[in-house]
């Protein structure tokens, strides 16, 4: 239960923060839960799908405001990419950001841990 | 101590993170910052947000006066209501950085020599020529001797606050598009850069060196055959200053034979063309340009003046130009298309007059070879035996980051800008760099209230120099060749000076009373096409020199002559009239050699086919036609086969033409079947007369054609197939460009068209002067320039199809229909 409401302040948080300051903040709202969730395993996916989750649930609100549907295309075709690729590409960032930075901290985590019990 | 999996999985995230963070914060290579471009909500998806007007809004400028109302009517044109004119300047600056913001931006980087601090290295060479030209100096020399009082300069400043207003107000969700590809963001306007603009426009309009020209064609050929190719005036006479005749006068001259290389001339001409530096866009072209005409009431359906406007410029997405409409209650009320930068409209109407112009094409530049008391480091040139000093400016060319990428110690003259290449030390005296007033030239035009008080206005206007054309409600019309036009002390401005001698500067201008101009004349009509203004018989005075073939001035005076009831619509269809005068001329000439070979019994098969199918042809060059393609591979191969000895003698580049001279001159060639011209090199043992280099070039144009596009029977030498317009993104970007855009014209045609396509048509507009002016307009493009918009490219549809939208003309908000109003922006000084 309470690693649920952990992913999902993690996901409110990598909303907030990129909606407020940027798009710098996923890396950091990542890490932060890396550190807090204490996870043995998933913390990367897991991360990484809130990055995706949040990302996507902003490009919705986008869609609400313009049409993003051409800016797809328009900005694929600047990267010689397809429409969707820039759209995809956009979820897939959030995601290596979220994802590499929480397993980052996460193992980080972990390894101070280690050495602390270790020591005593 | 981790495990040795943790350990891997550590570095592999910690790889993966400083990876990506580096690409979303730097530039890798030609990607952009990428967290700036993938940002749903800070970075480029927000550009969709601010793609549509709003349907109402309210913001404050501190600086108005009062408050304004800005209606965007549904082709998302401004019609800006202010109390001030002012605060109509505020307005427009504030509206037009809306949506033109990266554009202006790039005008005033271009013309400064700073478009490397935006776009990176690739643009140095290009800045520092720019500022080996002098152009942002001349513009803040002219800046600074303006008096801040006047309402010319009042209104620069209005509008440098209105576009600041816009910048101030833009957070990071506002930031155009283009800034995010490059990773920059906007620079603050300063009004010095409404000159800037114009000096833009200047070295677009006449940085055409013809000493360079000149030297290279006399450095192959020799100095007669260069002059003769050149000529001072066009073989073909049909001048915008109304001579009285009726038809063209067909002043066909022999052509001198190509003669012995000249030396000197060769060892300038690298140093001249380095000197010189890359010319504008289309410098070299002959085949596109500007077309202006009126007509009197006297030959209209409805018996009110009307006149078209229809200049010829590169075409860029966003368009050169934005429509906008000013209104300040019984001051000013003037609609039309201005420069994103100037406060103004440049071209359009107001409640009485309207007006629009061409490019003079007069030759305003000149060169004087200097002697410097250093050749390493020069302080000082010698004039008349005595050391003058020269002025300095250290130039610092920055790219992005503000990293310096070059150094450059720029020297002027009394007369200009000092170039030294190879040993040669050239300043060059240019008007587009003398202290000028064009600005409130062409504010004045804003408010005149008769034809009379619009050229009154334009008189101050210097460079680049315009036939101005001019209608007003009385059912006057005029035109005027308006600018600054050097008298050099020997009537000859094609040489290179000695300048250790003051006796060979310019010894001033044409005063005002002897520009070509026309006003009520006796035919009912007035037209322009960058012709030679004026009948050399007329007044002999050199202006300029290689003149345009005046084809489509022969056009649109053969219609305007044919038709004595002319209507908005026939106005509107003039504009792209397929018909072509040069098509005309040469296309007999084509078929008789045919026939007479034939006769002579010296006929290729492929000779006779294509005389047939070029002998059928209309000699219209609509979008369905196909034989249009047919003529003009005839004509490129009679270039080529004509001008063979103007190939340049050098190994480095054996087929390079250096000059092609005016199909008009080629006309005139065409009066001397045995000209030693004909002959084909390539063919040593033959001496080719005129009749057997037509009978190739056009066998020849048949193979070429078929091999292309196959036989004529199978629809692949449909026009519109061939020739298109290119619209390309002001950055070249392909995914935001509008390419291979079908067109009705070719070379010589009212709407003409150039091989590449890049130029063309950038405004067209009709207006009656009737009890209530009424206009149509289009230009290629639309009004904004965010590329996700709807008002980025709405127009060129019906700017390809030659049609032309009715212009609103509220003199007040609520005179527009609410159905045809698409936002409304209050601006207030206030909150």
């Amino acid at each position: 239960m309470k690693a649920r409401v952990l992913w999902l302040v993690l996901l409110v948080a990598i909303l907030l923060g990129t909606m407020l300051l940027g798009w710098w903040t996923v890396p950091l709202a990542g890490a932060a839960w890396g550190l807090a969730a204490r996870l043995e395993k998933g913390t990367w996916w897991r991360a990484a799908l809130a990055g995706t989750i949040a990302w996507a649930l902003l490009l919705l609100f986008a869609a609400t405001q313009g049409p993003v549907g051409t800016l797809a295309a328009k900005m694929g075709a600047v990267f010689a990419l397809p429409g969707f690729a820039f759209a995809l590409l956009t979820l897939v960032f959030p995601a290596l950001l979220a994802g590499s930075a929480a397993e980052l901290a996460s193992t980080l985590r972990r390894a101070w841990v280690t050495n602390r019990n270790s020591s005593a | 101590m981790p495990d040795r999996r943790s350990a891997t999985r550590a570095v592999i995230a910690a790889v993966v993170l400083a990876a990506v963070l580096h690409v979303g914060f730097r530039r890798v290579g030609p990607l952009p910052p990428l967290g700036d471009i993938l940002d749903p909500i800070n970075g480029s998806w927000s550009v969709a947000a601010v793609a549509e007007l709003p349907d109402r809004e309210a913001l404050t400028i501190p600086q108005l006066d009062g408050p304004v109302e800005v209606v965007y009517d549904d082709r998302g044109v401004p019609h800006i209501f202010a109390m001030t004119s002012e605060d109509a300047a505020r307005a427009l600056g504030y509206v037009v950085a809306r949506d033109r913001l990266f554009q202006m931006e790039m005008n005033w980087r271009s013309t400064a020599g700073r478009v490397s601090e935006l776009v990176g290295d690739a643009a140095l060479g290009f800045d520092r020529q720019m500022r080996r030209l002098g152009l942002a100096r001349s513009a803040e020399l002219s800046y600074a001797e303006m008096d801040p009082s006047t309402p010319v300069v009042r209104d620069a400043v209005a509008y440098a606050e209105g576009v600041n207003a816009f910048i101030d107000g833009l957070g990071r969700r506002g930031v155009p598009l283009e800034y995010r590809l490059l990773g920059a963001r906007p620079s603050r306007w300063e009004p010095v850069y409404t000159l800037y603009q114009l000096k833009l426009m200047g070295w677009n309009l006449t940085y055409f060196p013809a000493e360079l020209q000149r030297l290279r064609v006399a450095a192959v050929v020799g100095e007669e055959a260069a002059d003769a190719l050149m000529p001072v005036n066009s073989p073909i006479q049909q001048p915008i200053q109304p001579n009285g005749a009726k038809t063209p006068r067909f002043d066909f001259a022999p052509i001198p034979p190509p003669g012995r290389p000249n030396l000197a001339a060769a060892e300038w001409v690298h140093a001249l063309e380095l000197a010189v530096g890359p010319l504008p866009p289309g410098a070299e072209s002959t085949v596109v340009g500007s077309n202006n005409w009126a007509v009197a009431p006297e030959r209209t359906a409805d018996g009110f003046a009307l006149l078209s406007g229809d200049p010829h410029l590169g075409l860029t997405l966003p368009s050169i130009w934005y429509e906008a409409h000013l209104v300040v209650a019984g001051d000013l009320d003037a609609y039309g298309v201005t420069f994103p930068s100037v406060p103004m409209i440049v071209i359009g109407m107001n409640r009485d007059v309207a007006w629009s112009f061409t490019n003079t094409g007069a030759d305003v530049i000149d060169f004087y070879e200097e002697e410097l008391d250093d050749p390493e480091q020069p302080t000082r040139y010698r004039v008349d035996g005595e050391w003058k000093q020269l002025q300095q400016s250290v130039e610092e060319v920055r790219g992005r980051g503000g990293r310096v990428l070059a150094i450059d110690t720029l020297h002027f003259t009394h007369r200009g800008p000092l170039l030294e290449e190879e040993g040669r030390r050239l300043s060059m005296r240019w008007t587009v760099l003398e202290n000028t007033p064009e600005v409130a030239a062409l504010r004045g035009t804003n408010w005149a209230t008769s034809v009379e008080e619009w050229l009154d206005a334009m008189q101050g206007f210097v460079a680049p120099a315009q036939n101005g054309i001019v209608a007003d409600r009385s059912g006057t019309i005029a035109i005027r060749s308006t600018g600054l036009y050097p008298l050099h002390p020997d009537g000859n401005g094609t040489m290179i000076r000695d300048g250790r001698d003051s006796s060979n500067d310019w010894i001033g201008y044409w005063p005002l009373e002897r520009y070509p101009f026309s006003i009520r004349p006796q035919q009912g009509y007035l037209a322009s096409a960058n012709q030679q203004p004026i009948d050399p018989r007329v007044d002999p005075t050199y202006m300029g020199s290689n003149w345009y073939s005046p084809w489509r001035a022969m056009r649109i005076n053969a219609l305007l002559a044919a038709d004595s009831a002319v209507t908005p619509e026939s106005m509107r269809r003039f504009q792209t009239d397929p018909g072509n005068a040069r098509a005309d001329l040469f296309v007999p000439y084509f078929v008789e050699a045919v026939e007479r070979a034939a006769a002579a019994g010296s006929l290729d098969e492929r000779a006779e086919e294509a005389a047939a199918l070029l002998a059928g042809w209309d000699r219209l060059y609509t979008k369905e036609n196909e034989r249009a393609v047919l003529f003009e591979s005839a004509m490129s191969n009679l270039t080529e086969r004509t001008w063979d000895e103007l190939l340049e003698a050098s190994e480095e580049n054996p087929n390079r033409r250096v000059f092609t001279p005016a199909a008009s001159v080629l006309a005139s060639l065409l009066q001397q079947p045995e000209n030693p011209w004909w002959d084909d090199r390539r063919t040593p043992d033959v001496a080719e007369d005129r009749d057997a280099v037509l009978v190739a070039s056009l066998a020849e144009a048949l193979d070429e054609v078929v091999e292309e596009h196959g036989p004529p029977s199978e629809g692949g030498w449909r026009w519109d197939g061939i020739r298109h317009a290119n619209i390309y993104h002001l950055l070249g970007l392909g995914a935001l460009s509008a390419l291979e855009l079908p067109l009705q014209g070719g070379g010589g045609n009212l709407n003409p068209s150039s091989g590449r396509g890049t130029f063309g048509a950038s405004w067209r507009m009709v207006v009656r002067l009737g009890p209530e002016v009424e206009a149509w307009s289009v230009y290629p493009g639309g009004q904004s320039g965010n590329p996700v918009s709807s008002r980025y490219r709405d127009r060129i549809e019906k700017w390809v199809n030659g049609e032309l939208d009715p212009v609103l003309l509220p003199r007040a908000p609520e005179d527009l229909d609410s159905a045809r109003v698409a936002s409304v922006l209050a601006l207030s000084p206030e909150r």
